[in-house]
């Protein structure tokens, strides 16, 4: 008889969906206030290639943060909705016999 | 703490007619605190996902689990949130390199700007000759700190031209040594230390000579220190460490902190104080924070900072 835990899909998309906002906030939280150093009034070209370097960085930063908790959201979705679908199936799948592993 | 300019040498900048840098350090310190605090979130919620994961797969028949898992755990988000983890410990570990490049820079027109401020004093009383002396004094500098700028502009490019010219070889495998880097620093965050110095030791050999110029010399030189100094070994921890301070290590507090350790530990308290305490004002002492107590003591001991 086939194994099937539509709640273990279930609780991995709820856990997927929980992470991404966790990871989500506490990214923003503790990147998105940084200050930058200055720049006016010092070397201009040594001081402005510093300053530069955070906003430069945080671009990619901001949209890899965004894109992995969307991702993960989604994924997450998709496990509950995999939880869902074997939960309705959960009766046939558990009639596979050996030869339908093979 | 910021280094500025003391206000006795603030007149002999401005005769020089330069400017001091106004990049913080300890602004920059703190971006690389701040992407070094997400990492354990990161790891967290990786592991823990991971472990949804298993639970999914150890309960449920391999038809319905094999592509699914596969695809989350390789090709998915969980994939790029692991790779994320490492991306913020190397901007972490730019961001330090900066401040300590802004130090650098800062103390040598320090250093400069009394050298003019001694020559000007003794130009005071040598009438014509002392006058000429002092503009020869004012040029030279002007050139000195230049060239301080100019190198310290270069390091925060961090060495964009530095493929010019060299091995083909040191191109030719880098996503075998990035393999090796990667492998070796997940033992070590396993704390599987011994792995660690092996897998570090065979990334360094496949280095071109000289090893310490190479771009990736510091970034295993450093950890490896750290990890012989983890298993004790600290003759060798101090040598790998001394090989990252040639690498371009000397504004990286961990390295200086590992350095002054492992002296200590092999009995050359001196060589060790000074070391610790160049880590010290790289980073305040919170750096000694979660380390064995006796380094704190010692600094207190020598009256490097107050109990």
């Amino acid at each position: 008889m086939a194994m099937v835990d539509p709640t273990a899909w279930r609780d991995a998309g709820q856990v997927f969906q929980s992470e991404a906002v966790r990871f989500s906030i506490i990214a923003r939280r503790e990147l998105g206030a940084l200050a930058t150093t200055p720049s006016d009034g010092g070397i201009e070209e040594f001081d402005g290639l510093v300053a530069g370097m955070l906003p430069a960085v945080m671009e990619t930063v901001d949209s890899t943060i965004d894109g992995i908790a969307e991702n993960l959201a989604a994924e997450g979705a998709a496990l509950l909705e995999m939880g869902d679908t074997y939960a309705n199936a959960q009766p046939d799948i558990e009639q596979w016999d050996e030869e339908e592993l093979v | 703490m910021t280094l500025d300019v003391p206000p006795e040498l603030a007149t002999t900048l401005r005769r020089l007619d330069r400017s001091w840098p106004v990049s913080d350090e300890q602004t920059l310190n703190e971006i690389a605190a701040a992407f070094l605090r997400i990492r354990p979130t990161i790891q967290s919620a990786t592991a823990t996902m991971e472990q949804a994961l298993v639970r999914v797969e150890a309960t449920n028949d391999p038809r319905l689990t094999g592509s699914i898992n596969h695809f989350l755990s390789t090709a998915g988000s969980l994939s790029s949130l692991k790779d994320f983890d490492g991306a913020a410990a190397s901007i972490a570990h730019g961001f330090h390199s900066v401040a300590g490049t802004v130090v650098a820079l800062k103390a040598v027109i320090l250093g400069h700007l009394v050298l003019l401020a001694t020559v000007q004093q003794v130009a005071r009383y040598d009438g014509a000759a002392g006058a000429a002396t002092l503009t020869i004094a004012l040029e030279e500098t002007r050139r000195l700190v230049d060239e301080a700028v100019a190198l310290a502009v270069q390091a925060v490019q961090g060495g964009e031209d530095a493929d010019d010219g060299s091995d083909p070889a040191d191109v030719a495998r880098p996503q075998e040594l990035e393999r090796l880097a990667a492998w070796a620093d997940e033992r070590q965050d396993s704390q599987d230390y011994e792995a660690a110095v092996e897998i570090w030791h065979d990334l360094l050999a496949q280095l071109p000579e000289p090893t310490t110029e190479h771009p990736l010399a510091m970034w295993a030189l450093a950890p490896l220190g750290d990890a012989l100094f983890e298993l004790g070994r600290f003759e060798e921890a101090n040598e790998a460490l001394a090989g990252a301070l040639l690498a371009g290590g000397t504004g990286e507090a961990f390295v200086w902190l590992r350095k002054g350790q492992a002296l200590v530990e092999v009995g050359d308290e001196e060589a060790g104080v000074e070391a610790l305490t160049s880590a010290l004002m790289l980073m305040g002492d919170e750096i000694l924070d979660d380390e064995d107590p006796k380094y704190r003591q010692l600094l207190v001991d020598r009256g490097i900072i107050k109990d």
